[in-house]
């Protein structure tokens, strides 16, 4: 895990792309106990190109030159099926920009707070997103100021007050 | 309504104990718990006929 890490830093430092941050149930087993899950993924915020169009495809092929392929909706860095998912709302770049820094081993790895990825499970809303809002809510350190006024930005209170019942 | 029994209520409480524990884990040991669930469930998954990788330990990523 922690060569993936490496070579996701080397992407923003090489301008390939612009900051990434850790999300879904990666992003979850930072503050919760770990769940099974078979891939890591990584939201982030692409260069746009002259043209305005945002696409993965410079990333993709820059990720190629360095041999690391890609399997389906995933890329094989160092073992770790990676999932890159460009930030598709004000949700999600929100989360992006207030992401932390916390340490693998010796390696600085950019994940989203807990209270973000709340929400995005919440907006999300398929069921293994209910169950994640749960084990978060129940084990994380959650700040319900913070975590309501994200709900509040992101006209998700509705669904929210249904789901942490 | 029934009432739980104390029995029930401490095997509860001992259940919550333990996912509080393993929250608290530093992330580089929940990776090592990750790496073994995924060992558990890979097969079955296969047999779906999804794929499913088992993430390297550090040291195999280290040693490719």
């Amino acid at each position: 895990m922690e060569k993936t890490f490496q070579v996701l830093n080397r992407l923003v430092d090489e301008g390939v792309i612009g900051q990434y941050a850790v999300g879904g149930a990666m992003g979850a087993m930072f503050y919760a106990e770990p769940v099974s899950t078979f891939d890591l993924d990584i939201f982030v915020v692409l260069p746009s190109l002259a043209s305005g169009l945002i696409t993965l495809s410079p990333l993709y092929e820059h990720l190629s030159s360095l041999g690391y392929e890609s399997e389906g909706e995933c890329i094989d860095i160092d073992g770790v099926p990676v999932q890159f998912l460009p930030a598709y709302n004000n949700l999600v770049e929100e989360a992006l920009r207030e992401a932390t820094i916390k340490t693998y081993k010796s390696t600085p790895v950019r994940v989203m707070s807990v209270e973000h990825l709340i929400a995005i499970a919440i907006q999300t809303g398929r069921a293994k997103d209910r169950v994640r809002v749960g084990l978060l809510l129940d084990e994380a350190p959650v700040d319900r100021a913070l975590l309501d006024g994200i709900l509040r930005r992101h006209s998700l209170e509705e669904r929210g007050r249904t789901w942490m019942r | 309504m029934d009432e739980m029994t104390n029995e029930m209520a401490r095997a509860l409480s001992a259940k919550h104990e333990r996912r509080m524990a393993l929250a608290r884990l530093p992330f580089e040991e929940k990776v090592k718990i990750l790496i073994q669930l995924q060992a558990i469930a890979a097969p079955l998954i296969r047999a779906r006929g999804k794929k499913a990788v088992v993430f390297p330990s550090d040291q195999e990523q280290a040693n490719t």
